[in-house]
């Protein structure tokens, strides 16, 4: 017998033993490729649904801030108006710095795609109802932020804002002091500055019209949100700002190498992450992680089982096919490897057949669970086949042994 | 002669039966232990999104606006409304007081230390309430911001005197753990308020030892923070509360959370009290607390709601892997077997038994068999998830049994369904040549 007929052979058997009607063959595709479709499905959706969970975490608002660094004693600017109100300076506003910094922090876009700053700047003025019939005839010391309303609540999507569009210089305000003044949208607010402008005279005043209310359960309900230069030119503080939210996509680490290079970036001003935002989310999605690769782990060891149960069962039935092979002088070693590359093959074709349904499954799933479009990420292909045909394998090793116990004599005889 | 077949095949051929039920077995434990993390994944991630602070925030209702700049509230300490500490301990009276996992209160005066002006925040660190007579309950800031990173140690309430300083403040004072700072409280204004004798100087200064410094990467980071009976009397407002964060474990909000309460029918009323939403919380602890305004935290609910809905899908695609993993486990197994037990059924046909009659031996020895199998994997099978469980949440999985009769239930399916099949395939062959092999 050649070398080459032997091969022959031995591929003519191969064949044979993946195509004749067995239901043990059938149910060791069938396991296997339940197995790849699960982990072809979660290994495709992992991805995705990370990067949407990452996103569910954006939601919090800004996990960074850059505010300006602690102010030195004196070195504040000094509002004599304020103090005589009551309030001292560094209440009325609690140090600013250059509008430019905001610039310089978007600037890092092309570094991390999808970052968002917004400029904020916090003054302390008073609010004098001046709706169309005034019921409330009295000042209130309210906290007003200049900023780019749309582009703050793009940073916050929690928020619960009631909009009105107005024409003219209009403003947001929240919900506790809208209705502290009985205002809505389209009622007018007069806001006076508690400083006198640098050019002396009476301090500033500016009548805004509410297009929108806002909820959020938090210090915003008590804030009126005016344009960023409306609220410079009312305070005397053109160009300034009191610090700028950022919200960086991605991970505790990508956030981490933002705030440093943020840092570097920007001297003398302070850059802190969020860290009830960066730490905490951080946790959650590794908590999320494990649960995912532990449960994987655990399917895919009783896959792994019924596999050895189903290549026994194979070897055993074919007991008299292994004794007559025997009988004709194939080695130990020849009859493991039919068996092997048999499992080999039913592995491979499990593996096919259950990557093609666990992407199906994984595309719905995206679609529906998580609305995203489903991305493939092409190593999973390789991956999972190889994994399949190594799952069956490594369940195949100790069934094969059985080969080494059949007698040829035993089994035939009687036949 | 049916259970006496039926016994004696169960006690031969032990080892091949014993297969059949490991297989079993293992089906069910891998669906239960899924089975009960998925049931567990909500509770336990609600957890950890608490570390992201509180979700309702308790202020008096009749407050005045709040002059909050960078989350510091600057008001005068005399003007605008109170809550009394007293009525703290009725946080865990409401209804779904088992909810509710950690609550501060808060009380921000001005404040000046080495010619700064600074905010000084009284609340409790780590404090035991007494509930009622049995019941005890652990709460303050470490409890309600886990996140909150402390170098050096937390302060005991109980001291008074230790403090806490937030860490860009302590840079700019050059401050450490283990010094003493000077906190100048100004003066409560116009001395409406009643001072009793332990009022500790009214406007004096006073002394705390830094015992450690705060960094949160929020407004906390330039406060410093000391006991609430220390800042209370200090500020001649003894037992009087500003602010209460609470942090609850919530229900994500869908449509019924947020319909309109006045347009709820009182059964439709009952359903929506007795779940925990974040608005239903918020409704009873105003109810609980008269003159209180309890408010949900957008941010922080809505967030945690989305986040947990999205885990509970992706532990739903386990929850049906599982199944599916399971039902091969056991069909795998049972194939094998049955497969294997042509000639029992050509000898029992030869003897004279029915077709039916051959059906119920084998079936019955099947549904036995699922029994035992099904309450092993039960068991082994919450012994998976409590072990999973503490590796990945750090904390025990509960034992559910709405999942037994669902697991044994399965069991049974899969095994009656998967041994009839082939037993179906065996009946046709006739008994000679089965017999002959």
């Amino acid at each position: 017998m050649t070398q080459w007929a032997n091969e022959s052979m031995f591929w003519r058997l191969w064949l044979r033993s993946l195509t004749v009607k067995r239901p043990q063959a059938a149910l060791a595709i069938l396991s296997v490729g339940v197995g790849a479709a699960l982990a072809a499905m979660l290994l495709n959706l992992y991805g995705d649904a990370r990067r949407k969970m990452t996103q569910e975490f954006r939601r919090y608002g800004a996990n960074v801030i850059v505010a300006p660094a602690y102010p030195e004693p004196g070195g504040r600017p000094n509002i004599s108006d304020a103090q005589a109100a009551g309030l001292s300076s560094s209440e009325t506003i609690a140090g600013v710095m250059d509008e430019d910094v905001v610039n310089r922090v978007a600037a890092l876009r092309n570094l991390q795609n999808g970052l968002a700053a917004v400029p904020l700047l916090n003054v302390v003025v008073r609010v004098k109802c001046r709706a169309p019939a005034p019921r409330l005839a009295e000042f209130e010391d309210v906290v007003a932020v200049g900023t780019d309303f749309a582009a703050l609540r793009n940073l916050n999507p929690s928020w619960r804002v009631e909009s009105r569009a107005q024409e003219g210089p209009s403003c947001a305000v929240g919900t506790h002091l809208a209705s502290r003044l009985r205002l809505g949208p389209g009622d007018t607010v007069e806001l006076q500055a508690m400083n006198q402008p640098p050019s002396g005279g009476e301090p500033l005043r500016g009548v805004f019209r509410i297009s929108s209310v806002l909820s959020t359960g938090a210090f915003e309900d008590e804030q009126v949100f005016l344009p960023l230069a409306a609220l410079q030119e009312l305070a005397s503080l053109s160009g300034k700002i009191s610090l700028v939210e950022v919200s960086v996509p991605g991970e505790t680490a990508e956030v981490e190498r933002l705030v440093g290079e943020l840092g570097r970036s920007l001297p003398g001003v302070d850059v802190r992450p969020v860290r009830q935002i960066v730490y905490s989310s951080g946790k959650v999605l590794d908590t999320i992680r494990w649960l995912v690769v532990s449960l994987t782990a655990v399917i895919l060891t009783i896959i792994a089982l019924c596999l050895t149960a189903t290549m026994t069962a194979i070897v055993l039935e074919r007991r008299k096919d292994i004794a007559v092979m025997k009988a004709l002088g194939a080695s130990d070693r020849l009859v493991m490897k039919l068996f092997l590359t048999e499992g080999a093959g039913l592995g491979f074709l499990g593996g096919l057949a259950g990557f093609g349904l666990g992407v199906e499954l994984a595309r719905e799933a995206a679609r529906r669970l998580f609305d995203v479009n489903l991305s493939l990420t092409w190593w999973t292909f390789p991956a999972v086949s190889l994994a399949s045909v190594l799952l069956v394998m490594v369940a195949a090793f100790f069934p094969v042994r059985i080969v080494r116990g059949v007698e040829p004599a035993t089994v035939l005889k009687g036949e | 002669m049916l259970t006496r077949i039926v016994l004696e095949s169960l006690a031969r051929q032990r080892r091949r039966k014993l297969l059949s039920v490991a297989a079993i077995a293992l089906g069910v434990a891998v669906a239960t232990a899924v089975g009960t993390i998925a049931l567990d994944v909500g509770d336990k991630v609600s957890r950890e999104l608490r570390s992201f602070g509180a979700n309702i925030s308790v202020t008096p209702a009749a407050d005045g606006l709040a002059l909050t700049v960078g989350g510091v509230d600057y008001r005068p300490a005399a003007s605008g409304a109170y809550l009394s500490e007293a009525a703290l301990v009725k946080l865990k009276k409401i209804f779904w007081r088992n909810n509710i996992m950690a609550f501060a209160p808060f009380l921000s005066v001005p404040a000046e230390v080495r010619g700064r002006r600074i905010v000084l925040v009284g609340s409790w660190f780590d404090r035991e309430m007494q509930v009622d007579k049995s019941d005890k309950f652990r709460t303050g800031l470490r409890e309600l911001h886990p996140a909150w990173k402390v170098e050096g140690q937390w302060p005991e309430d109980g001291h008074g005197v230790e403090c806490l300083v937030g860490s860009r403040l302590a840079r700019a004072l050059g401050t450490a753990v283990g010094e003493v700072i000077t906190v100048e409280v100004a003066a409560p204004e116009s001395g409406t308020k009643t001072r009793n004798s332990k009022n500790l100087s009214g406007a004096g200064n006073f002394e705390f030892r830094v015992r450690g410094i705060l960094e949160t990467g929020g407004p906390e980071d330039d406060e410093v923070f000391a006991p609430l009976e220390t800042v209370g009397a200090l500020a001649g407002l003894e037992g009087n509360i500003r602010r209460v964060e609470v942090s609850a474990l919530t229900k994500p909000e869908d449509t019924f959370a947020r319909s309109d309460l006045t347009k709820l029918n009182p059964e439709q009323f009952d359903r929506w009290y007795c779940t925990p939403y974040v608005g239903s919380i918020a409704y009873q602890i105003e109810q609980e607390i008269p003159g209180a305004k309890a408010k949900p935290v957008y941010q922080v609910a809505e967030t945690e709601g989305r986040v947990l809905d999205r885990v509970g899908m992706l532990m739903l695609i386990f929850a049906v892997a599982a199944l599916a993993t399971a039902a091969l486990a056991v069909a795998s197994m049972i194939l094998a077997t049955v497969l294997e037990r042509r000639v029992e059924i050509g000898l029992f046909k030869s003897l004279g038994a029915t077709d039916s009659r051959v059906a119920a031996v084998f079936l019955l020895e099947a549904f036995a068999m699922s029994l035992v199998g099904g309450a092993v994997g039960y068991v082994v099978g919450s012994l998976m998830a409590w072990r999973l469980s503490i590796l990945v949440f750090g904390l025990p999985a509960g034992a559910h049994w709405v999942i037994l009769p669902v697991a044994v239930g399965l069991a049974l399916l899969v095994t009656v369904v998967g041994s009839a099949l082939p037993l179906g395939r065996g009946m046709k062959i006739s008994p000679a040549a089965v017999l002959r092999d």
